[in-house]
């Protein structure tokens, strides 16, 4: 099969930043509705190959584009529960094998992308005091564990942290940063 | 399927970076019914939850690139199918399950059988172990097992009661059909080791099971003897006419009311401490009846009161190993149990006596560490095996 040079990287490029951009939070939509974390990101995994193959017929809008990788990975995952139930017809296993009503379908893709929005909020703090937030907050180190690795004083450990928090609160409304405070803080 | 939830996302983002004009905050309003806005926005309350999503997000952001691998491979393997020599895919098709065959078999043998077994990187263990969670098998009254774990589960017995599922717990409700034909139905609830689970029972009392242990009770609502095996805590609906009965090996505990934990994980010997109201003990022709903070420990020779540690009694159900002059063979003996492990002794272990308490969400080498800087001893683990060496 021939395929222009210039046309294929322009489809791996194309496919590629879909991915980069869409992968993290049709993981999480897929496992709301799946409860199983692997079985979400096979099947994410496997829309994106499709997608791949049907790059020409894509949505153009972005809008559009977003609701039609969302609906895809709920039919995959519609599939697979479908496909769980008939498995484990004599295990009575997977009981929750049930098809999400509209209502939570939509509810789940809320939280999928409001998560992620939250996410690329840390995510953005400048990279020193993002690695350090993330190390405490994301990964729970404590401080001196922290300076151990990143060879730093236990000092600096404190202030980037001071500073990645009130950063944060410019990003994020106050009501949520104190929300998440006490679980930022009972790991210092 | 529509744009709305996108547009509400976006009016959340908002919402939440507290840049919501007072129009849009209308609109979000108006798209979404009371009910459904407090309870999406209710998530973002709770701290745990948010936590344990980002953990989520975090690690998928960590594989992406993996992730991205598998989707080039899973392309090129599509594309191969279609076009391509037949002879060549049916020898790479015999080399792909070849490699996976191999692959399961080492994967198999080295982490499936066990999903309690994770990497250590902070102790310097060749792996650690996971603490014990919400795990129990039902016996149905037909025989029938249901594994239970965080998952859902619903079921009705023939005589009409039934019985939800949910996280850590079953529940019974409802009423038999016909009380007066009734036919002894029995359900057995077990937990394995490395496991706990409650269940509410038919007549309004609830019990805590801890790893290890297992009860069989009536599901009709009116008997009320149940036999259990294992250590358990029970608050038992209170109901003068009709008491319940806890049957260990010879012994019975009849209850009218109240709040106590039951240890008989040997058989040669239990002990019941009282937190509340009263309840009488009796083996073989020795009775005694306790008053609260009151532990009756039951042998072959009879009943010992003494006074309870009702700390250390119940320590297990508020999620803790409690220590207190106990030596490290038993505060080892409680822990493997937890942990599902295995301990092996080497060299001469100490006689001196331990206290203290450790969190049971520890993982076993977080665990191991508080007793290695208390004791001096050295443990390996090494999967489910336990070194502990003097």
């Amino acid at each position: 099969m021939m395929i222009p040079f210039s046309q294929k990287g322009k489809y791996v490029t194309t496919t590629e930043q879909l991915f980069n951009t869409y992968y993290v939070r049709l993981c999480d939509f897929a496992s709301r509705i799946l409860d199983d974390d692997e079985a979400a990101q096979d099947i994410v995994q496997d829309v994106f190959v499709t997608v791949w193959e049907q790059q020409d017929d894509l949505p153009k809008e972005d809008l559009a584009l977003r609701s039609f990788l969302y609906s895809s990975v709920k039919f995959a995952c519609y599939n697979k529960l479908r496909h769980l139930k008939v498995v484990n017809k004599f295990e009575e296993r997977f009981l929750r094998a049930e098809e999400p009503k509209n209502q939570e379908i939509m509810e789940q893709i809320i939280h999928a992308e409001v998560m992620y929005h939250i996410y690329k909020a840390i995510e953005e703090l400048p990279k020193g005091c993002a690695l350090i937030f993330k190390k405490g907050y994301l990964e729970g180190l404590k401080n001196a564990e922290i300076a151990q690795e990143l060879n730093l004083s236990i000092n600096t450990v404190k202030s980037q942290k001071q500073r990645a928090l009130s950063l944060l609160k410019e990003k994020l409304s106050p009501q949520l940063v104190s929300l998440l405070i006490p679980f930022i803080f009972h790991k210092f | 399927m529509e744009e709305k939830p996108f547009y509400i996302a976006k009016l959340i983002n908002k919402l939440l970076h507290d840049e919501l004009s007072a129009s849009e905050l209308a609109e979000l309003n108006n798209l979404l019914d009371e009910e459904t806005r407090l309870r999406i926005l209710n998530v973002y309350k709770n701290d745990v939850t948010v936590q344990k999503q980002l953990d989520y997000i975090t690690q998928l952001e960590k594989t992406k690139g993996q992730a991205w691998r598998k989707i080039v491979e899973k392309r090129q393997k599509r594309t191969h199918k279609k076009g391509g020599n037949k002879w060549y895919s049916f020898v790479a098709a015999v080399i792909c399950c070849c490699v996976i065959g191999t692959w399961t078999w080492w994967y198999m043998n080295t982490y499936t059988t066990d999903h309690d077994i994770i990497a250590d990187k902070r102790y310097g263990y060749k792996n650690d172990v996971l603490p014990g969670t919400n795990r129990a098998e039902l016996v149905l009254s037909d025989g029938k097992k249901i594994a239970l774990d965080s998952g859902k589960i619903a079921y009705t017995e023939k005589n009409g009661v039934q019985v939800h599922g949910n996280q850590g717990a079953i529940v019974y409700s409802g009423q038999q059909h016909s009380p007066a034909k009734e036919e002894r139905l029995y359900n057995i609830l077990r937990v394995p080791k490395a496991g706990t689970y409650q269940v509410n029972l038919p007549d309004g009392s609830k019990v805590w099971l801890n790893a290890m242990s297992e009860l069989r009770f009536p599901v009709n609502g009116t008997e009320r003897d149940v036999y259990l095996v294992g250590e358990a805590y029970f608050e038992i609906a209170p109901n003068q006419q009709n008491p319940f009965k806890v049957y260990i090996n010879e012994t019975e505990i009849q209850v009218l009311g109240t709040n106590f934990n039951v240890n008989a994980y040997r058989k040669e010997s239990s002990s019941t401490s009282l937190v509340s109201g009263k309840i009488r003990l009796s083996t073989g022709h020795h009775q005694q009846i306790l008053v609260p903070g009151e532990m009756g420990i039951t042998t072959q020779e009879g009943i010992v009161l003494k006074k309870a540690n009702l700390e250390k009694a119940l320590a297990w159900k508020a999620g803790n190993f409690y220590f207190q002059h106990d030596r490290i063979v038993d505060v080892l003996n409680d822990m493997s149990l937890w942990y599902d492990i295995d301990v092996v002794y080497e060299g001469s272990m100490p006689e001196n006596k331990f206290g203290g308490t450790i969190p049971r969400s520890f993982t076993l080498a977080q665990a191991l560490q508080i007793l290695k800087d208390v004791s001096g001893l050295t443990f390996e683990i090494d999967k489910k095996i336990l070194r502990v060496k003097g």
